[in-house]
């Protein structure tokens, strides 16, 4: 039993595909112009968490020419999010909205001010600007030393660093509730319920912010104060919380 | 004074401008429909069930369920007597396909004028009973199509209630009866369908007769208006009203039912048979009963429950005001 268990396991590790292979197979499919294998193989890449931005965005364009334009806008979101310096992930997204005329997301400036730099980039200099500012103020007494004045001085740097941060992280906690709609007609109901009423439909690619959940629905609103109950297949937050 | 005048002036459009709560969006709609104010009720329930309120989404969608169970009746109310109709639908096809079975060869094989001009007249007041029935048929079509959506919405609106809240039986009952009623209208548009199906093949074929029988009356015989009615139908095939030439439309309508020389007219008061219609006894058309009405048992009621009598207020938390 235990050989057998054994023999299954180490058939699956061989079966199964590095990361790199698949992104490799993306990239041939991409060359020969194969997208749908290439949406296909990127698609998987990035479901088993190897998000990267080179991916997303890779997979934004496959998802593009095979004619799904909610998730391409999924995809070159969330490539934005991971690195907001790309220009042309930001093309894509400015090209994509205009192809399909739908609104440019209207952010808080926060939530603008969060996009200059990557959530990681934020979450560091946040931790940093932190602990950096109590280490040194608190340490030198902690271990007997005097306080030097650029001990003060980078404390004070640091703490300001922080501070500086704080806006950033609370429009980064709001954009975490951005998604998408991913099919064309996205109704939106409503009641959170099968049979609801539905009020309107969102095109595909359409950005909407999650108010609240309810079993298999969530509450979103969109552009123009249109609300209603979407079913969670049909709407994807570009911050994942799988 | 003139402060508190200049405060007032400046809060007034403020106060006015608030937007309604859930709550008071849920009560109005239910004061709304107990009015009878069924579109406010339902504008107001509406936007109130899609306020995201748990507490208020179960109980606004079971008065709306009421509000568009309430709009499909009245919409239905402007409909006319369901067996009347059908009757007269059969009616004006039996006449007509008298009208083509003793008509027809004349149409065919006849020369004589007297003849093919008694065939056409005959055949024109068929043709006239015939689109009389399909203008009502399509009126009915028109109400039935309403009425369905809205009881469709309602149905939508109780099950959606009873999901949100799967003890609530009444909302459960009351979809039950709603469905039953949908059925009940589905079969008699069923039934109209098969009418209407008839009653349009009868005025294809009475309009190849009458053309035939057109082709072969002597021009003399004709007068303008005898091709009226076969424009008409043209036009109402090509979904537009027939056009009328400056100044000729009131000569075309005063003389459009007769217009044949005094000669024929003569003879043809002399020889055209009477025709009566078969519609019961009182002159009230056979099959009787109003099915309009809906069985006041079925009706739903906004407490939930179904016994017969008139509807009630709704009850319970679904009509209280908070």
């Amino acid at each position: 039993m235990k050989t057998l268990f054994l023999f299954l396991l180490a058939c699956a590790a061989a079966f199964a595909e590095a990361p790199d292979d698949r992104f490799e197979k993306a990239k041939r499919a991409m060359s020969d112009s194969d997208y749908g294998e290439a949406a296909y193989q990127l698609r998987e890449l990035v479901s088993e968490s190897n998000f990267s931005h080179g991916a997303l965005h890779n997979l934004g364009n496959a998802e593009w020419k095979v004619v799904r334009p909610g998730h391409a806008i999924l995809a070159w979101e969330r490539a934005a999010l991971i690195n907001p310096r790309d220009t042309n992930t930001a093309a894509n997204l400015a090209f994509a909205r205009h192809k399909a005329e739908l609104p440019s997301p209207a952010l808080s400036w926060t939530e603008s001010y969060s996009t200059w730099l990557s959530p990681n980039v934020w979450l560091a200099a946040a931790s940093l600007g932190f602990w950096g500012g109590v280490m040194l103020l608190t340490l030198p007494r902690l271990l007997g030393a005097r306080r030097a004045d650029w001990h003060q001085g980078i404390a004070a740097l640091s703490l300001t660093a922080f501070l500086f941060t704080i806006p950033a992280l609370f429009g980064l906690s709001r954009r975490g509730n951005l998604g998408v709609a991913l099919e064309d007609a996205t109704p939106l109901r409503l009641t959170p319920t099968r049979e609801g009423e539905e009020l309107v439909k969102l095109p595909a690619g359409e950005l909407a912010r999650v108010e609240k959940e309810r079993g298999n629905y969530l509450y979103v609103r969109a552009d123009g104060d249109r609300a209603g109950w979407v079913r969670r297949e049909e709407f994807e937050r570009i911050w994942s919380r799988r | 004074m003139i402060r508190l005048f200049a405060i007032s002036a400046l809060l007034a459009p403020a106060l006015i401008a608030a937007p309604q709560t859930p709550r008071e969006l849920y009560n109005n709609g239910l004061n709304k429909l107990r009015a009878g104010d069924l579109k406010e009720a339902e504008t107001m329930l509406r936007d109130a069930a899609n306020s995201g309120q748990d507490h208020i989404i179960t109980p606004a969608l079971y008065n709306l369920g009421h509000v568009r169970f309430s709009q499909g009746k009245e919409t239905l109310k402007g409909e006319g007597n369901r067996q009347q109709m059908l009757d007269s639908a059969a009616a004006a096809t039996a006449v007509a396909e008298e009208v083509l079975r003793s008509k027809k060869p004349i149409a065919e094989l006849s020369t004589n004028v007297q003849e093919l001009i008694e065939a056409y007249m005959e055949g024109r007041a068929a043709r006239k009973q015939l689109r009389a029935s399909h203008e009502a048929n399509t009126r009915t079509f028109d109400l039935l199509g309403t009425a369905l959506a809205k009881w469709r919405r309602s149905v939508g609106d109780f099950r959606s209630a009873c999901e949100l809240e799967p003890s609530d039986a009444d909302a459960a009952f009351n979809a039950d009866v709603v469905e039953r009623h949908i059925k009940e209208l589905l079969k008699f548009k069923e039934e109209l369908e098969q009418q209407a199906a008839e009653v349009e093949q009868k005025r294809a074929e009475l309009k190849k007769m009458m053309g035939k029988l057109r082709g072969k009356i002597p021009d003399e015989m004709m007068q303008e208006g005898d091709g009226e009615e076969e424009d008409e139908d043209s036009d109402e095939e090509k979904g537009k009203k027939p056009k009328d030439k400056p100044g000729q439309k009131q000569e075309q309508r005063i003389g459009g039912e007769r217009e044949i020389s005094p000669e024929m007219g003569k003879w043809l008061k002399e020889t055209m048979k009477q025709r009566t219609m078969n519609v019961g006894p009182d002159g009230q058309p056979n099959g009787g009963g109003d099915s309009n009405e809906p069985d006041p048992l079925g009706q739903p009621r906004r407490d939930g429950r179904f016994p017969g009598g008139q509807q009630q207020a709704p009850k319970g938390k679904k009509g209280k005001d908070w």
